[in-house]
């Protein structure tokens, strides 16, 4: 009964979504799932409270963060450090078999991240969304991760089989504080794309940037190097022949520059020998140089043949059930802020989406973060310009003692010199 | 079932912030800047690399302890192509200098590269990180031939050929260092290994040694060899073997030479008051000094006795001991105080390190006959 009116009412704003932007898009596309943070949040997402019993799940803040392009435009936002978070929101059940999958949501890291996940997850099949955790199966993973120096990328998983697939190739995600939306697209042709900002990042087969199968093609276990395979890129120089005497030189010399002692006395003390110091004619052992091999025929490489093992996926992008939409991270630094989420079939929607949110404020954002900024440095230097402050009160003391002409400024001094006569 | 689940960053970030930490400790001491090696930043790398000559570069970093590693070899190097005149030896810091090091597509370090003359299309380096394997491959790219600057070494280098007819010598302390070129303490015990062959050059008694066990994997497993480096020690009466367990620094080693085989170095080679010291000829000295002339006689006739029992060193030393006993009842007391100034002066000069061993000897002997 609730589980149907939930659908209803997803229905019913997936409708009215699609209405309100047929003038906008061309072709209106399936909204699966969309999130804006609006009122009535709390009744579509659950809490897990995997973690609630170690005192380690953190609280999620319903807020536009401390910068922002529209304070009523609000996500969700860890609040507290050094705590785990997991939250997950459910949808109609859909496959994306035969059909375009976008996932597309915006991450703000107003903590200056140094280490932190902002990704989320898609899962299909049945899940206890009150045990939703980092053990629970997940179908697609994706968003940024940040940590340190050596980890700015966006992570983008796929679990086949049993099997977390990660995708090859390297995207950089975004570090600064603002907003960023991250949109992955999955086509029926098995490529995708990512994009950050609806800027393009990376995009490919997924048979080639991931490796969930086994290659198409691998090197003939049968082929065998021909034994007059010549694979030398050197040879000893035929022509570079050990110089005449070089094994006669001696590592070390008498010292031309020693003299004998005045008080050397050969009877008593025998023949004096000079001491010896290392020989600069002296190179080591001889190595007989190398020179490039004319022959030289490269590395040799067995040649390719068509897996055995290859099966062909035409199926290798779709996900049969996909049911819920999760976010779960650690958190080191808290204060990452999720908003706009959307799951459709339609790239051009998911843009404009993008555009109407993350677009339309990201400006007013900028300058709002800049202003923060700027009077962060404010208030520093105000603290470090105190007795700054200081000084010029005295100078400005100074000048009304000076101007005895005004009426207001001498009245001041007039008192000035009383208090002082009283003291005195 | 357990499914193997990726999951990123779960434990990680507590370590992660302490490796951080550790990584700007790292950075701390700066990379060492010899003039042998040309530091190149972003303003300056296209001026120097690409043009008349041809260029090796190191990409490093400051906190990478691979580079660490590689240092000494790379400033050697740097060294041996000072003179070059068609190659040079270069360097940067990718921490620094992060546009020149994503532009030659670098991503660990150190990376090496070669760029040939008139060239920024580099050849990575990925052959062995030895100061003799670079130079190899610089005068073969770069069609020099330069030697590497050599320092003769004292240390005996063992093999198959000629181990036990040195470690098995009954009449030699042997001390054998079990190493792999590979291994990082073995790199940093070398030059500490290689001053201590030094100090022990003139004894022949005593050898320095070292195998590279990475190489003679037999010899290693004979000997029970497992962790790099080993060190083993073959005295005259246990060519056995005992696993050498004190410190690594050279004052450990000197201690533990001196004290195994009766020897009197101190770090720099030179001999301790203690050479040539024979105790029962010293209290003979003490009695010599103070008797008369008569009874001396026969006092040197009781020294000549005790040398006689003596062998080795020890004989050599004693002869000392009756060579300055016969100059005193020739020329006087006078003779002892004459003598070691002018031994003293003569040490300040410049002669072989085994007339000053002599010398030292002798001194140390006058002193017994000294009040």
């Amino acid at each position: 009964m609730a589980i149907r009116a939930r659908s209803s009412s997803y229905a019913a704003a997936a409708v009215a979504l699609a209405l309100a932007l047929a003038s906008v898009a061309a072709v209106a596309g399936e909204v699966f799932f969309q999130e804006k943070f609006e009122d009535g949040w709390e009744s579509r997402w659950v809490k897990s409270e995997w973690k609630k019993d170690e005192n380690m799940a953190g609280e999620w803040n319903h807020t536009s963060g401390k910068w922002n392009g529209d304070p009523e435009d609000k996500g969700i936002q860890t609040s507290e450090d050094y705590r785990f978070y997991a939250i997950s929101a459910e949808y109609p059940e859909f496959s994306n078999k035969d059909k375009t999958l976008v996932l597309q949501f915006s991450v703000k890291h107003e903590q200056k991240l140094d280490c932190g996940g902002g990704y989320v997850k898609l899962l299909g099949g049945d899940v206890d969304q009150k045990k939703f955790g980092g053990d629970t199966p997940y179908s697609i993973m994706f968003g940024p991760d940040i940590c340190g120096y050596s980890t700015k990328k966006v992570h983008t998983i796929f679990t086949k089989n049993d099997k977390n697939h990660l995708i090859k190739k390297d995207v950089p995600c975004e570090t600064d504080q603002l907003s960023h939306v991250y949109t992955l697209i999955i086509h029926p042709d098995a490529t995708y794309t990512i994009l950050i900002d609806n800027v393009e990042k990376q995009s490919g087969s997924i048979y080639e940037h991931w490796d969930i199968l086994p290659p198409k093609q691998i090197k003939d276990p049968e082929a065998k190097k021909p034994e007059d395979w010549d694979d030398k890129e050197y040879i000893p120089d035929p022509e570079d022949k050990k110089p005449e005497g070089y094994d006669d030189i001696p590592k070390e010399i008498p010292d031309p520059d020693a003299k004998k002692p005045e008080d050397w006395d050969d009877e008593e003390d025998g023949e004096w020998t000079a001491p010896t110091i290392p020989n600069p004619e002296y190179k080591g052992p001889w190595k007989q140089k190398k020179i490039k091999n004319p022959n030289y025929q490269g590395k040799w490489k067995a040649p390719m043949i068509d897996n055995p093992d290859f099966k062909d996926d035409p199926y290798i992008y779709a996900f049969d059930s996909l049911k819920y939409i999760g976010i779960e991270l650690w958190q080191v630094k808290s204060g990452t802020l999720f908003d706009n989420f959307l799951i459709t079939d339609d790239p051009e929607l998911a843009k404009t989406f993008a555009e109407e949110t993350w677009g339309k404020h990201k400006d007013a954002e900028k300058a709002a973060f800049d202003e923060a900024e700027k009077k962060k440095e404010e208030e520093e230097a105000a603290k470090a310009g105190e007795d700054d402050d200081d000084l010029d009160d005295e100078d400005a003391e100074d000048e009304d003692k000076a101007d005895e002409k005004a009426d207001s400024d001498a009245e001041d001094g007039k008192d000035s010199d009383d208090e002082k006569h009283d003291e005195l | 079932m357990a499914i193997p689940r990726i999951s990123p960053r779960k434990t990680l970030p507590l370590f992660a912030a302490l490796a951080l930490a550790l990584a700007w400790a790292f950075a701390a001491p700066a990379f060492a800047d010899g003039d042998d090696v040309v530091a190149l930043t972003e303003s300056t790398f296209e001026k120097e690399v690409g043009q008349d000559r041809g260029a090796l570069v190191e990409f490093y970093a400051p906190w990478c302890g691979h580079c660490k590693k590689l240092a000494p070899e790379y400033e050697k190097l740097g060294a041996s192509f000072k003179k070059a005149k068609s190659v040079f030896i270069a360097k940067v810091d990718c921490d620094e200098h992060k546009s020149v090091c994503s532009k030659y597509g670098v991503s660990g370090y150190p990376t090496i590269q070669w760029f040939p003359k008139g060239s920024l299309e580099p050849k990575k380096y990925e052959g062995q990180r030895s100061a003799e394997a670079l130079a190899e491959f610089v005068n073969t790219e770069g069609g020099t031939n330069v030697k590497l600057a050599t320092i003769p070494s004292s240390v005996v280098v063992l093999g198959p050929d000629n181990f036990d007819s040195i470690v098995l010598d009954e009449n030699k302390d042997i001390l054998v260092e079990f190493y792999a070129p590979w291994c990082g303490h073995c790199k940093h015990l070398a030059p500490i290994y290689e001053k201590l062959a030094s100090v022990y050059k003139l004894d022949d008694g005593v050898v320095i040694a070292n195998l590279d066990a990475d190489k003679h994997k037999d010899l290693a497993e004979k000997y029970g060899v497992s962790g790099y480096p080993t060190l083993k020690f073959f005295p005259k009466g246990n060519k056995a073997g005992e696993d050498y367990d004190g410190g690594r620094e050279l004052d450990d080693f000197v201690k533990f030479i001196n004290e195994k085989c009766g020897t009197s170095r101190d770090t720099k080679g030179q001999l301790t008051s203690e050479a040539g010291r024979i105790a029962s000829l010293d209290a003979l000295a003490k009695e010599f000094l103070g008797a008369a002339n008569d009874k001396r006689k026969e006092i040197l006739s009781n020294m000549e006795e005790e040398v006689v029992k003596l062998s080795g060193s020890a004989a050599k030393h004693g002869k000392v001991y009756i060579a300055i006993a016969k100059k005193i009842l020739d020329k006087g007391h006078d003779y002892t105080k004459k003598e070691t100034e002018r031994l003293e002066r003569m040490l300040e000069k410049s002669i072989s390190p085994s007339k000053a061993d002599e010398f030292i000897i002798k001194k140390n002997v006058l002193s017994t006959f000294s009040s």
